[in-house]
């Protein structure tokens, strides 16, 4: 498969990952918010976060879509995604509860499967951002 | 640029039509305690199961595995 196909089809899977979750949690934006200032963690900047999360994540949708915005994309999805996966990690060994936070069909998932599941997105970015860079030279 | 555009946006829109979709409005829950009640996640957490999400609160009646959670 050519390189520039990969990188249109790893830039695909991390689009529709950011839309669906950001429209899912704008579209049951209250349940979202609640949720977000039960965590422990952000509690006092739950309000920020339950608008920055879903609105990131559509920019970084949009820098993906374009070609001379992509690596930037896949810069920020690396780092959104390793934020997010360090988060899952400190609440399931430091926080006394665990909520639920998650957009669409993800809150299904438990918390260790949601780990997983990031690990393989970011390998998946790992791997888109390293074809470009490749590409590029 | 054409192509790659097409690829992305077409994923951008499955996943728009699929967010929407499965949202379902109101929906039927059982409570911890038994009781059927109906309406969207969001009504059945502040009114029933408002706090942290420490335990299953509410069970989705129609597929059992969506949880409203509670304290």
């Amino acid at each position: 498969m050519p390189t520039k196909r990969l990188i249109e089809i790893i830039s695909a899977l991390l689009i529709f990952l950011f839309v669906y979750t950001s429209i899912s949690k704008l579209i049951d934006y209250t349940v979202f918010s609640t949720q977000l200032s039960q965590s422990p963690f952000i509690t006092q900047y739950a309000n920020i976060v339950s608008w920055a999360l879903p609105s990131g994540e559509l920019l970084i949708a949009g820098l993906l879509m374009g070609n001379k915005t992509r690596l930037t994309g896949l810069y920020a999805s690396f780092f959104l995604l390793c934020l997010f996966t360090v988060y899952l990690t400190a609440m399931l060994r430091y926080s006394p509860y665990i909520p639920c936070s998650c957009g669409g069909v993800l809150q299904h998932l438990s918390w260790q499967a949601h780990i997983i599941f990031n690990a393989a997105f970011i390998i998946l970015t790992t791997i888109g951002v390293l074809l470009h860079v490749k590409k590029q030279r | 640029m054409k192509k790659t555009l097409s690829i992305t946006f077409i994923a951008a829109l499955l996943a728009v039509g699929t967010a929407f979709a499965s949202k379902r409005d109101l929906t039927t829950w059982v409570l911890w305690d038994g009781t059927i009640k109906t309406g969207t996640a969001g009504d059945i957490k502040w009114l029933y199961c408002y706090g942290a999400n420490a335990q299953v609160c509410a069970v989705d009646v129609n597929n059992g595995y969506n949880f409203v959670f509670m304290p």
